[in-house]
Parts: structure tokens; sequence; C-alpha cells
């Protein structure tokens, strides 16, 4: 395995307060859960290398305070990243139509034009859903928009859900290469075409 | 050629089966032989393929299979060159085609060759190499294997005649072995002579392919005539003697140099002759086209594609062929290589400005350094001022200033900097009623605009400027002064006037134009951003100055508190602006519910957060007025992001960056105090972060609300709860301000002053680089050319990533400018062949496709022949070309006049045309010649140039009955 590093992407979390945006990413990073997650304040990053198809990628992950008034302050973050990790807690119906929402705000202050976007419905452990999978899904379809369901308490899905998001932002043209890469990703692209197929099928990615 | 005998040595070999002492010669061809098998074109019973099409042998793709093989040690290369058989689904039957006519045997090869379709294809040569092959032209073929040296080879060409008789033995005996019946040559002689010699035998028919090239013409070869005997008497036919009559293809090429009249070329704007007059129109727009005429010769193929040799005469005393009377006529185009254009000429100026070393004292020395002290307009002034000035009028004296102080010192002269910097701020011309170039209104909400065609082909990914705003306009115009007003130094000086501008209208408060409102657009260029962060400090400080200006008016008016009196302007404090209404508001709040203390009265209130009131009070919850957010450009934000970046990814990392984030927390939490007496946390996250606040289901007793903070927000040592317990009650305005507009603006306006002309030129480079590939687009539309659009999307999505990723490297941009370079060209040879052609508007499909055609293919027919318009079109410019000649030949004649009868007699061929520079026949006939009785096909392809005489000659032999 090769172990200097492809290239590295920034990727950003967004959506409303409480939806557990840290709590899916301390569950990406160092595998722990809090059910008291200190709530953000403006931005924070963690950062993961994580191998894919032989290649060794950086993450920086910057995640963001959902509150209303930190908005004026976050989107400067936005910039340059080539994904977007959109969550929604399916145990609030509020939290997902407010997605709408946050589309256009990545829309207006992200500075790539095909930044990689996934919706993710998270804390599918609990039981007083109100979103259902169908629900996010059209969501995702109507918006192109990767999609996946997960729960930061129990690990589903958020592995899937960072490593689809990077496998799409990788096969994307033009959104994460410099030019020296561009050779790197040749044949990068020639080994992972295949078993992209595959991890979208079996992780029920949706685009 | 004894090739029987040959035949008999090798069977005798072959019957011993001892190959060990097997000569050079032997082991040649058997190499050849395993390689027409391995090419599979050993089969004999292949059967016979449809003809080609007209244009086909040229339109197709022909691939070619190559390999190496040795002579002894001479190496050879043999390559295999064939049409492709992408046919339009018709199916090959073919079978028919030879079963049908038994009487004649045919073979592939000499069917082509006889096939009239493809006669004179163009042919395209690229590094002496020809496309096709060179013989696919001579002889019409579309198959055909070529030995020539191969490139490592010690020799690199056969000349000696032996030699070349080996080879053609070799072929000889190998193709008969194989059964092959594509014809096989060997090229001879130097390369460029492109001399080949060839073979091709099969079903008793032996064809031979010879080739003379003669540097001097002998008299009687010069013509049809002449030709015709020739090729007669090398098929031993009398001329008279019965048989069919030769069919002869002939094609007349006449060059045209001299313009004249239609010579096209585009010249740059010229502002000297514009002086004071200089429009919108020259300074907005980016020139384009070429500046030279860029097609170097036209030549005219009449074509005669197939005649009897009876029907026409081309003698020396007469001709019948003149190019009017021809069937078809074809246009060929030679273009100026690399010809110069405007637009890719600014573009490389300007990167050649972006590589320059010079510093801005360099250019401008004293003139900048008499100049430096800008006339310092403090804010105690403007406030101390009655009115805030007219702007039309404070500018103008800003010029008027200027123009005093400077004479006539700097590079550009004042009168073509004046219509320039009321370009760039036309708000601040006043010498007219209406602004003569204002920005246009959608600049400041280009999501409303619907981008023309031209904007939507290369789309909005540019890092570039709202298109016309004013730092395209700076683009443009710099892009004019490097090329028009004086060059590099003209350059450092209109960046040092923008700069100037720029300080004074900060100075006086006066917004900049042409940007569009609001915080600094990260999709725009670093200049844009620096340009709305600038608008945005001059924003805030004229909103601090004008609130500072009302407070001072009410005071004066009505009797207020002390407290709006100690409202005194300080730099220090977060002012916001307060209108009157609120200020009414709050005392009639005051008046009616005069529950709060002096030391403890609500300030800085918005409004009521709905219906919610406090929880340990009856009173309602107000929303504070907060600190405005502060705006940034990227650069900046990078900076910020590489801070939160280096304090790493750790928990320590974490609680610094949470440290460093809640400035605007405290500065919120202290503004909600302020306006919320007696308020607490809980209240505060009701407005601040309601899903923190979890509300019992059950109402309390009394009706009142009850609830309690989220299990988070009670994590002991949190910020928020830490937070809560220091903040003061401070409204807004008394904060420490969070945007420091004095400061960002200083450092704006630092960083464009200290910047150097190459500096500059690369801030400047995106916006300018969108522009021209804009003018680009709005070039090549109309033209239609296939191909093109696309080749222009290509360019600018190329360009586009490297703006994205801010490439530094110049000749990265380079290389776009040297593709923009390209297309201006190609667009610049379509309109001067237009204007040649077909002048006028409303160019049908077919004309622009001619026009298109041209430019790219090696010759295009001329739609109509002759007789069309475009046909007369070019008999006038060779007319014209024609009667200059003549003139000067006059004007020579008077001095000399044993030259008359010479010329008297060039003036007589033809009126029009001038002698042909290329002749070219075919002649054809299938006859039995010599001592067969069997009718065989014959052809003989002549090339009559300046470079002398070359007949190609494919001469069929019966071999059953030699």
């Amino acid at each position: 395995m090769d172990d200097s590093v492809l290239t590295t992407l920034k990727i950003l979390i967004i959506g409303e307060s409480g939806v557990g945006k840290s709590s899916l990413l301390m569950r990406f990073v160092d595998n722990e859960f809090n059910a008291d997650q200190a709530i953000t304040i403006g931005v924070d990053f963690k950062c993961k290398k994580i191998s894919l198809n032989g290649n060794t990628i950086k993450l920086a992950i910057w995640d963001t305070a959902g509150q209303e008034r930190f908005r004026t302050l976050t989107p400067s973050y936005y910039r340059d990243a080539q994904g977007a990790i959109l969550v929604y807690d399916v145990t609030k119906k509020e939290s997902f139509t407010k997605l709408e929402t946050w589309l256009n705000e990545l829309e207006t202050y992200s500075t790539k034009s095909n930044i990689v976007k996934m919706v993710v419905g998270n804390k599918i452990d609990m039981e007083n859903r109100e979103v259902s999978r169908d629900d996010g899904m059209k969501f995702a379809r109507r918006h192109a928009t990767l999609f996946i369901e997960s729960s930061a308490k129990t690990t589903d899905g958020v592995q899937c859900a960072f490593e689809e998001l990077v496998q799409k932002i990788i096969q994307t043209p033009g959104l994460w290469e410099t030019q020296e890469e561009t050779s790197k990703r040749a044949a990068f692209r020639a080994s992972s075409d295949d078993d992209a197929q595959q991890s979208s099928y079996c992780c029920g990615g949706y685009f | 050629m004894s090739s029987s005998t040959i035949q008999e040595d090798l069977d005798e070999d072959v019957y011993h089966c001892d190959f060990t002492t097997a000569s050079e010669w032997e082991i040649f061809i058997a190499r050849l032989e395993e390689i027409i098998h391995e090419w599979k074109l050993s089969s004999s019973n292949a059967n016979l393929l449809k003809p080609l099409k007209p244009g086909q042998l040229s339109s197709r793709n022909w691939v070619s299979k190559c390999e190496n093989i040795m002579f002894a040690d001479f190496q050879f290369s043999i390559t295999r060159y064939s049409l492709t058989n992408e046919d339009d689904g018709e199916t090959p039957e073919s079978e028919n085609l030879r079963d049908n006519d038994d009487e004649n045997v045919k073979l592939q090869a000499l069917e082509d060759m006889m096939h009239i379709d493809n006669d004179f294809i163009p042919v395209v040569y690229n590094d002496n190499i020809s496309h096709p092959h060179v013989l696919a032209r001579l002889y019409s073929l579309r198959e055909f294997i070529v030995i020539n040296p191969s490139s490592s080879a010690v020799a690199k060409y056969i000349a000696e005649e032996s030699k070349i008789k080996i080879l053609l033995s070799s072929i000889c005996i190998a193709i008969n072995n194989c059964s092959c019946e594509v014809p096989v040559f060997i090229q001879a002689l130097e390369p460029w002579r492109n001399f080949h010699l060839g073979l091709c035998e099969g079903r008793g028919i032996r064809a031979e392919f010879e080739m003379v090239h003669l540097k001097k013409v002998p008299q009687d070869c010069k013509h049809l005539t002449g030709l015709l005997n020739v090729f007669k008497s090398r098929l031993g036919m009398m001329s008279g003697s019965e048989g069919e009559p030769v069919r002869v293809s002939a094609k007349f090429s006449y060059s045209l140099t001299d313009w004249t009249s239609y010579s096209w070329s585009q010249e740059p704007p010229n502002f000297e002759l514009l002086q004071g007059e200089i429009g919108v129109e020259e300074l907005g727009t980016l020139p384009f086209g070429a500046s030279m005429e860029p097609v170097s010769e036209l030549i005219l193929h009449a074509v005669w594609p197939e005649f009897l040799e009876t029907a026409l005469v081309d003698s020396q005393a007469y001709s019948d062929l003149e190019p009017q009377r021809a069937t078809n006529w074809f246009l060929s185009a030679r273009m100026v290589d690399e010809p110069a254009c405007l637009l890719s000429e600014y573009m490389f100026e300007i990167l050649e400005l972006c590589r320059s070393q010079h510093s801005m004292h360099e250019f401008l020395g004293d003139f900048m350094q008499q100049d430096s002290g800008p006339p310092l307009t403090t804010p105690f002034d403007v406030l101390t001022e009655s009115k805030v000035p007219n702007i039309g009028k404070v500018i103008g004296q800003s010029f008027g200033h200027s123009r005093r102080d400077r004479s006539s010192r700097g590079p550009i002269s004042n009168d073509m900097l004046m219509p320039i910097l009321y370009f760039l701020f036309p708000d601040a011309d006043n010498s007219q009623d209406s602004v003569r170039s204002p920005y246009p209104e959608t600049i400041g909400n280009a999501m409303n605009r619907e981008p023309n065609m031209a904007e939507s082909t290369i789309g909005n990914g540019f890092k570039s400027a709202p298109i016309d705003g004013l730092v395209w306009r700076l683009a443009v115009v710099m892009a004019h002064a490097v090329h028009t007003l004086g060059g590099t130094k003209a350059a450092a000086h209109l960046w040092y006037e923008f700069c100037q501008e720029l300080r004074f209208r900060w100075n006086n408060g006066i917004k900049i134009p042409g940007v569009a409102p609001g915080f600094p657009d990260l999709k725009m260029c670093l200049l844009n951003q620096k340009l709305q962060m600038l608008n945005c400090c001059i924003e805030r400080r004229n909103a601090v100055t004008n609130a500072a200006l009302a407070s001072a008016k009410a005071s004066g008016n009505s009797d207020e508190s002390e407290e709006e009196e100690e409202e005194e302007e300080d730099d220090e404090f977060y002012d916001c602006a307060m209108s009157e209404e609120d200020v009414a508001k709050q005392t009639t709040v005051e008046k009616s519910k005069p529950i709060h203390s002096l030391w403890n009265r609500p300030v800085g209130r918005l409004c009521r957060h709905g219906n919610l009131k406090l929880l340990n009070s009856d009173e309602f919850l107000y929303i504070p007025i907060t600190q405005e957010a502060t705006p940034k450009t990227e650069d900046q934000i990078d900076e910020d992001a590489e801070v939160l970046l280096n304090l790493g990814s750790d928990i320590q990392g974490s609680e610094l960056r949470t440290q460093l984030m809640s400035a605007s927390l405290l500065s919120d939490i202290e503004s909600f105090k302020a306006a919320n007496p007696g308020a607490v946390l809980e209240d505060f996250i009701r407005w601040y972060s309601p899903r923190d606040w979890i509300e019992d289901k059950e109402p309390g007793e009394d009706g009142s609300v009850k609830g309690t903070l989220s299990s988070r927000m009670q994590i002991p040592g949190n910020p928020w709860l830490e937070i809560w317990s220091v903040a003061k009650p401070v409204p807004a305005r008394r904060q420490n301000r969070l945007f420091d507009y004095t400061r960002e603006a200083e450092k704006v306006l630092h960083r464009l002053d200290l910047s150097q002309p190459s500096d500059a030129a690369r801030l400047l480079l995106c916006p300018l680089l969108h522009a021209s590939l804009l003018r680009l687009v709005q070039q090549a539309l109309p033209i239609e050319m296939p191909g093109l659009i696309s080749a222009i999307k290509h360019i600018s999505s190329k360009a586009e990533t490297l703006f994205r990723v801010c490439e530094k490297d110049i000749n990265r941009y380079a290389e776009i400018c040297k593709e923009v370079a390209h297309a201006e060209a190609m667009i610049g040879q379509v309109a001067s062949l237009e204007h040649k052609l077909c002048p006028g508007t409303g160019q049908t499909w077919q004309m622009k496709k001619f026009l298109s055609d041209l430019v790219v293919e090696p010759e295009v027919a001329v739609p109509g022949g002759p007789h069309s318009d475009i046909g007369k079109r070019i008999k006038s410019m060779f007319a014209e070309a024609r009667r200059v000649v003549l003139m000067t030949n006059e004007a020579d004649q008077d001095s000399s006049d044993g030259e008359k009868s010479k010329s008297k007699s060039s003036g007589l061929h033809g009126a029009i045309f001038p002698k042909p520079t290329e002749k070219e026949f075919i002649l054809r006939v299938r006859a039995a010649c010599q001592n067969s009785f069997l009718v065989m096909p014959h052809r003989l392809t002549v090339q009559l140039g300046p470079n002398g005489i070359s007949m190609a000659g494919c001469f069929s032999q019966d071999t059953t009955f030699q």
C-alpha cells in the first residue's frame, strides 16, 4: 500500500443544531460516542486519514454550529470544500424541512460548483421517527445528492457515509486534483472503478 | 525481370529442407511472406469491394500497421496502409461484381485505380509525411504496402538501381508465393521525392507501378497532347489505332496572392486619433481579429472529372482547358503561420507584465512621491460639515486637483487619463447631465440576470469579477494601457491612479461603484473581494457617522436623557444605527413600564421575540441589536483557517478554537443581557439555540411555560455557562468592535498600494482572460464552425480550473493564451475569407460551412461551381490581380521594349487567370497492348508543377500468355 497521501480533502458537516453533527464526526474519527456532546461554537474540525482502494486520503472535516446566529460566521469556512454532509435528525421533522435552507446556503457560499453533497438522516436508533427513509431518499433524489441513514450511537452507516462521499469526490473530475496529481489519479481510477460500483450498491448510497 | 528462374532456385532449397545456407535474400523473402501471412493478405479469393464513393478515399480514416524487416544488415520498415471499412450499413455484396463480368479478370487495386470518383484527393503534408499516403493519391488505391528504409537504417535511402531491382524481385516472389493481391511498393531515392516503385500481381495479371521525376520538363510533356503520346507509346499503342480512347481527368491550379482591394485586416483602437472623444465602446471592449492579412494564398483548382481524349484539346498552340469552362471548382486557402491577432497580443502583453520584475517606483519615480500625501480628510471634517457634499463635486475636485498637480508628467497624458478614470468611476463625472458609462444595474443581483448566449457558453465558474463591473473594466483598460497607451509604464500609472482614487473614496466616505454590494463574494477574484471589503468598511463608517449625526441632531432638538449624549464618536466602540423610531419605542416602553431602575434599564432592543416572556419575570423576551457579522476576503479566511488548523485536531486544539470562536457569542450574550435585564441563561438559550431548551409537556399551574436546558447545555464548565457567567450587560453599540473597519480598509489600501506592476497584472489576469474568452465566444458564435465552440469551452474550463487552484506559474496561463490565439486566428481567417469570397450579412448555412471548411480542410468544392456568386467573386479577384500585373508590366515596357512580345503573349493567355501553377492529368485506358490480346487497365498520373514533372504510371500485362 502506498503510504504517501494522495490528496487532502475538505469536507463540511452542516445542518440544524442538535441533529448530531459533532457526534457523527466523533464516531467517525475517534469511534467514540457521548450522549452529551458539547455544543459546537462556531466551527471546529478534525482530521483523519483513510485508505481507499489502496490510496491514503487525508480528510479535514469541518464541523459547524447549527445555531441560526452562527450562520453569519460559519459560511466563511465553506470555501474550497470538496464535499458536504447535510445532516438531519430522523426524529425531528423540522430539521429535515430545514435542509432546503442548508442546501441554499451551500449553493451560495461554496466556491466549487461541483461540490459533492450527501444527505444523512441521523439518530435512526431512536424510536420516535418522524421522517421516513423514503422521504429522505426522495429529497436526495430531487437534489441529486448522495443519501444514507445513520446512527452515531450504534455506528450504523457512519463509516459508510464518509467513505461514500470521498469515493464520489475522487470520481468527480476537476474537483480535487492538482496538476502533479493528475497522473496518480488516472492510476487510481483504473483500479477503483469496479469497486466503486460495488460499494455504492452495498451501502445503499443513492445518487 | 527474371522471376521464374528465382522461383526455381527457391524451390530447390525448399526440397532440400536445409535452410542453414539460406542467403540474406532468401531470409528477406521468407520474412516478407511471413508478414503478408500475418496481415492476412494472402487470400486469393478475396471479394471485390464496391467502388468507393466520391471523396471517401480522403474522408474515411486510414489505418497503418508497421513491421521491421531486415535485408542483410539494412533495416527496412514495411507498412500496410488501408482505408477503414466503416461503411454506412451497406453489406459488401461483392461476389456479384466479379461474377457478372467474367470477361475481364479483375484485381481490386486495378479496379480502384480505374475508378474516377477519387481523383485528385487532397493530401496534407505534416512534417514531410503526407496524409493520406501520397500513393493513395497517385493511384487511387485503398490498400497497399510500402517498404522503405527504416528511420534507424544506416543509409537513409536506396539509390542504386541494382538494389531496387533485387527488392522488386523479392517482392515479386513473395506476393506470388502468398497469392497476395495487394500492391507492394518500395520507396527509393531521397525521401522528399516520394519516389515509389511497385508491383501488384494476381489472377494472371501483373501490374507494374513506375515513376519518373524530371526537373526540366520536356517541351512535349507540357500539354495533354504530348502526354497522351507518351502514354500510348509506353503502352505500345499506335496513335490512331483502334481500341478504347484514353479517358482523361484534369486539374489545373491557379494561385492568388495579390489581394489588392480584397485584403482584410483590423486595426487596434487608436486612442491618439480619438483623443478626448474616447467612448465606452473603445475603452470597454477588447479588440479582436487579425491585424494583418491572415490568408497568404488562395488556390483555385479547376477540375474536369473525365473526358475522352478526343473531346478536348490541350496543346502548345491551343487549349480547351480554360478554368471558366471547368466542370468543378475547388478552393484551397493557405494561411499565414501564427498571424498577428489583436486579442491574443493583448493577452500576451499582460502575461509579460505578470512576469515583470520592475517596481512601481522604477516607472513612476518622483511622480509618485510628489503625490504620496493624499489630502487628509479626517472623519471629523466630514462630521462638522453641515451636509454630506455632493459626490460628483468632490470627485470632480479630486480629479481636478490631481490634474493641476501632476501637469502632464505621468506616462498617460491627462487627456487620456480623464476619460479612463471617468469610465472606471462614472459617478465622478458631473460634466454631463447623464452619466456616460454607468455600470449595469445587474451587478448587484447577478442572480436575476439571464446570462446571454456567449456568457452561458463559457459558464459562470470563473473566479472573475461581475461582467462590465469596475474590476472587469479596469482589466480591459489595463490591457489597452499596456498595448496602446505606453506599455508597462502606462499600466503602472493607471494602477497608481486607481489606488489613489480608492484612497480618496475611503477618506471621503464615497462608495466604490461597479462592485456588488454586500460581503466579499468568495466566488469572485481577490481584487473584487478587496473592493467589496473596502465598500463594507466605507458603509460601516458612514453608518456610524450618520448615526452620530442623527443623534447629535436629536439631542439638539429634544430633551434627551444623558445616555444619548454620552454617545460620542469613538472608534473603539461598535455603533449600531438606531433609527428614531427605535428611540421612540424605547422611550414609550420605559414610560409605560417603569420597573427598571435607572442603572438597570434595558438598552439595545431590536424587537420582541414572539410572545416569549422571561422565565423569572413578567417581561417580554427581547431580541437584542447585535453586532453585524465580519466581512472577510478569501486570503483572510485562509489565514484564519490556517490558524485554526495549526491548533491541531486534539482536544486542546478544539478548546482553543472554541475560545477563538467565542468572541461573537460573548458579544451576543452581552447584548442580550443589556436588552433583557434580569434574564437567565435559559432565556438566552430559548432565543439562541431553541433546541437546547426542552419544554415540559404540561404547563405550570399558573399557565407559565416550564422547562429545562438540554443535558448537553448542562455539562458543567461548558463554554456557554462560562461565557454567560462572565458576560456583562453591554449593548452592542458600546461593545468592542468585532470588525475594525478603519484597520481593514487601511489593510486593503495598503495591499493595493504596495502592489508592483506584476502583482497588479496578476490581480487582473482572471477578469481579463474571462473577458477575452467572452469576446472570443461572441465572435465565434455566428461563424458556426464545427468544433470551434466546444474548443473554446474546453479552453475556458481549463482556465477556470487554473484560477480555482490559484496556479502561480504564468506559463500555464500562457498555454491557455496560445489556444485563445489559435481560435482567434481561425476566426480571423474565416472573417478574411468571408470578406473576400462572399461579403455581406446573413450568410446561409451552406456558405458558413464553406468558409469554415476552407480554414480547416485542404480543399473545398466551390458551391455552385464557376458560375455561382462565389465563382464570380473569385474571377473578379483574379481579374483585378491580373490587371495589377499587367499595369506593372506596362510600366516596365516603357523602359525596355524588348520584353514587349513576351508580355503580350502572357497577356493573351486567358484574360483573367494567370498561368496555372500546377497541372495534373490522369490518363486511363483499358486496352490490349504489346503482345497480349487481353484488355488490361493502365493509368498514368502526371503532375506538372514548378518543380518539374512527375509521372506515375501503372501498366499491366498478362502473365498467362506472356
